[in-house]
């Protein structure tokens, strides 16, 4: 994916005064132009993952000096229940979001990609839910998930009792899964606009002639060429739905009974409220390689694809 | 249902026919297609309805059974008293110095180092470009126990510069601003440089107001990040003097848990700005959260 950008970076050979004095002006302008950025991404990006690896063989509380542990910290992560469960709850939510966000913001991106009238009202409402801070969204939606609150109430045909949504171990992840969805939609819509601008009308103008109904040009055209879309979109919402944590905080705190405790989540109990700091860098290092395979799986299926 | 049975047979019909039946099946699509539309915009919609309305009601009418659908009387008051029961205006205001701050530093420290990735040939650039794309993945999650350590070993918690500076720069930032610069030609450069203009007159002059689009996209997105930016100031303000909305209204919640109709119009206003900027800056912002898919 890179690559072919990184081809446009290297210039071609000037023909005026590409001398070695000229080169080392350009380099002392780029180390000068870079190291602010250096600065910041070194101390506050690059440093603490290393300190992060070196911590998870401690054992640190902040009040003592760190003791070196070895492994003991991934030992006793193998054998902690709760980071486990963090893990299958964390799967629950990144899958369970992902399955539902991105077929919604297809058929969102789908119906849109047309000229209706109201298409920009459309989008514009669609999306207005990103442009709103996650952490007021959570607090007002904590109030709109109460069992005699907004939600139940319009559900009520459907039910017989009022569903505690967020005090129900069943119902409390569906719950926060739903406020992603609601708030999501309109954000990978986004993504699958762009994705369908770029396949030409000439496509479905020949699939129009041969007498293809709209479900046959979509089967043939729009889902083919909208793959590459389709599989960042699935990355992305992924890789966001696995860093949540507003949400979990605000609403269940994690509760009822750890069912929404995720990994971010637990990381921040251990870390900064237990002040286990070693345990939950080895945590965190975890996380690290979740996050990595989930990248590289990520680059590697975008360049088969693209 | 009838209708779309009758559609269906239709299409078994001859080449002839199914022209004639395709009126009936463009009305029936329009129909379909708008009611998707508006039953997904009024999902939407009447949430963020029942939130304004109840940001005008008492205690007991957001609690009564059954819903209470519009307030008895319009309580103005619930979004002026927040502001003399908690210090919601100094919340306020530390939002607005910190994600200004956030947005201003971030700006321009990504297009510098943009520039000199996009353009200019120096030994370790992929390095400094591979540092770049390492961190645009890693979250605060993976980070937030030792950045809390250095934050603290500089001295700098319930400070601002404790607020900022550890999550202004981001891998992002710069990533965005190089693959814009990297679609400038390099003419206007060469050019430059040949008059004798200095690199940081050529990037001031040249450079930003070309890539003026990407500067700005980047300047709303990190402002929207920053400002509902919500771990790192948990971590990092514990007093009142220093938290920013996103903490002294999750505060205010936990402390006046029956003020809710408080807690809605205090959650309504901590929206204001963005919806602002949002409203102003419509198609921009659309354009420019395309751009962050890119993040993945």
């Amino acid at each position: 994916m890179y690559d072919s950008l990184e081809g446009v970076a290297t210039l071609p050979k000037a023909g005026t005064g590409a001398g070695p004095l000229r080169v080392t002006r350009e380099g002392v302008h780029g180390w000068a132009f870079v190291a602010p950025a250096l600065f910041f991404l070194g101390l506050f990006s690059v440093y603490p993952t290393f300190y992060a690896g070196w911590l998870s063989f401690f054992r640190y509380d902040l009040l003592t000096t760190p003791q070196f542990v070895g492994l003991g910290n991934y030992l006793a992560l193998a054998h902690h229940q709760l980071f486990f469960r963090a893990l299958v709850r964390t799967g629950y939510y990144v899958f369970g979001s992902t399955v539902l966000v991105v077929p919604a913001a297809l058929a969102v991106a789908l119906a849109l990609n047309r000229p209706i009238s109201g298409r920009d009202w459309f989008r514009a409402i669609y999306f207005a839910p990103m442009m709103m801070p996650l952490f007021s969204l959570a607090l007002m939606w904590k109030f709109i998930y109460q069992p005699y609150s907004l939600i139940n109430a319009l559900l009520k045909p459907l039910l017989h009792s009022p569903i505690p949504w967020l005090t129900d171990v069943d119902y409390a992840m569906p719950a926060l899964i739903l406020l992603r969805i609601w708030r999501g939609t309109g954000y990978y819509m986004l993504l699958f606009l762009a994705g369908l601008q770029t396949i030409p009308n000439e496509y479905y103008e020949v699939a129009k002639i041969d007498g293809a109904t709209p479900w046959q040009s979509f089967r043939a055209v729009t889902w083919p060429l909208l793959k590459p879309t389709t599989l960042f979109v699935v990355a992305i919402s992924m890789i966001n739905a696995f860093q949540g944590f507003d949400t979990f905080l605000i609403m269940t705190n994690g509760g009822p009974a750890d069912a929404t405790t995720v990994l971010s989540l637990l990381i921040y109990r251990t870390g900064l409220q237990y002040y286990q700091m070693g345990f939950a860098a080895a945590m965190s290092i975890a996380m690290l390689l979740v996050i990595v395979l989930l990248t590289l799986a990520q680059f590697r299926v975008l360049r088969y694809e693209a | 249902m009838r209708l779309s049975v009758r559609l269906r047979a239709g299409e078994s019909l001859s080449r002839d026919s199914q022209i004639l039946s395709r009126r009936p099946r463009i009305l029936f699509g329009r129909a379909l297609l708008y009611g998707v539309l508006i039953a997904w915009a009024a999902v939407i919609i009447v949430p963020l309805v029942y939130s304004v309305s109840s940001s005008f009601k008492t205690a007991a009418e957001v609690f009564q059974i059954p819903i209470q659908w519009l307030p008895r009387a319009w309580h103005v008051e619930n979004y002026t008293e927040p502001f003399r029961s908690r210090p919601f205006a100094r919340f306020f205001l530390n939002s607005v110095i910190v994600a200004s701050a956030s947005t201003g530093l971030n700006l321009l420290v990504a297009s510098l180092a943009g520039y000199a990735l996009a353009k200019f040939r120096f030994r370790g650039r992929s390095v400094v470009f591979g540092i770049v794309l390492a961190s645009l993945m890693l979250p605060i999650q993976v980070t937030i126990v030792p950045l809390y350590l250095v934050t603290r070993s500089l001295g700098w918690i319930n400070t601002y510069q404790g607020l900022i500076l550890p999550t202004a720069v981001t891998g992002f930032g710069i990533f965005l601003m190089r693959q814009y610069i990297l679609t400038i030609p390099d003419d206007f450069r060469e050019a430059a440089r040949i008059d004798g203009a200095s690199e940081l007159f050529i990037f001031l002059k040249i450079i930003l107001p070309l890539a003026w689009p990407a500067f700005f996209s980047l300047g709303i997105l990190h402002f929207l990040a920053s400002w509902e930016s919500f771990m790192w100031p948990l971590v990092i303000a514990n007093r009142d003097e220093i938290r920013p909305l996103a903490i002294g209204l999750v505060m205010f919640e936990q402390e006046f848990y029956t003020a809710y109709p408080q807690l809605f119009a205090m959650s309504l206003i901590s929206m204001l700005p963005l919806l602002a900027v949002f409203v102003l800056f419509q198609r921009r912002i659309l354009e420019g959260m395309v751009l962050s898919g890119l993040k993945g």
